[in-house]
């Protein structure tokens, strides 16, 4: 059996999810993605639980490849021995909503190993997550040079 | 799709159909300068003259201490 299936409900970390969408002909695959994302999974930082490959076509059908479908997936090979295969097939329809035709597109869930003490010892407290988000940096951005043209303006 | 075998027919976790993330509907909701707002957000959203200067403003607004109402 392995860690995660033993793993306590209890000291499981907050699961995110991110869909990076590549616009048709603007892909350009280093492997610097890869390198920044073993960096974390080897510090702990973070678990990758599932990876997909999207592409939706033009007509809107969608093909999915799995992370080991890949050629030469070279160290990413170790991320995906361990992953859990989260998602299922209705997933999949629900997160290419969020894609343009003719896109690409990388899936991937990961859990927040460096929050679930945090998580753990709030959930032991009688804490309950009521809400949580993401602030994009365009939005403060925005929201400070808003502030600058009001103090320029008055 | 060529997906695994485990992975049809199981309750999905997403739940909903996903929205393209509308940086820019959050950007200007309602606030003090609605108007202002949206015209930074043009500007940000960009590839503009000055990435240094935003990037201090970036510094600024999460250097501890600074509480803007």
């Amino acid at each position: 059996m392995t860690d995660t299936a033993t793993k306590s409900i209890n000291d499981l970390g907050p699961v995110d999810y991110i869909v990076v969408e590549f616009p048709a002909g603007a892909s350009n695959f280093t492997g610097e993605m890869a390198e920044e994302l073993l960096k974390l999974v080897d510090a702990g930082t973070i678990r990758v639980i599932d990876v997909l490959i999207l592409t939706k076509n033009d007509d809107g059908s969608i093909d999915a490849m799995e992370l080991g479908d890949v050629d030469e997936l070279g160290p990413m090979q170790q991320v995906e021995a361990e992953l859990a295969e989260l998602l299922a097939e209705d997933d999949i329809v629900n997160l290419a909503a969020a894609m343009d035709p003719g896109s690409t597109a990388g899936v991937l869930i990961w859990e927040n190993l460096w929050a679930a003490p945090f998580a753990s010892a709030a959930r032991r407290s009688g804490g309950q997550l009521i809400a949580d988000g993401r602030i994009p940096i365009q939005a403060i951005i925005a929201s400070i040079e808003a502030d600058e043209a009001n103090i320029e303006g008055d | 799709m060529p997906i695994r075998p485990a992975r049809v027919g199981r309750v999905g976790v997403i739940g909903h159909p996903v929205a393209k993330t509308a940086v820019v509907a959050a950007a200007v909701s309602p606030g003090r300068s609605p108007v202002a707002k949206a015209a930074v957000v043009g500007a940000a959203v960009s590839p503009g003259p000055s990435p240094i200067a935003k990037a201090a403003v970036i510094g600024a607004v999460v250097t501890p201490g600074r509480r803007r109402f």
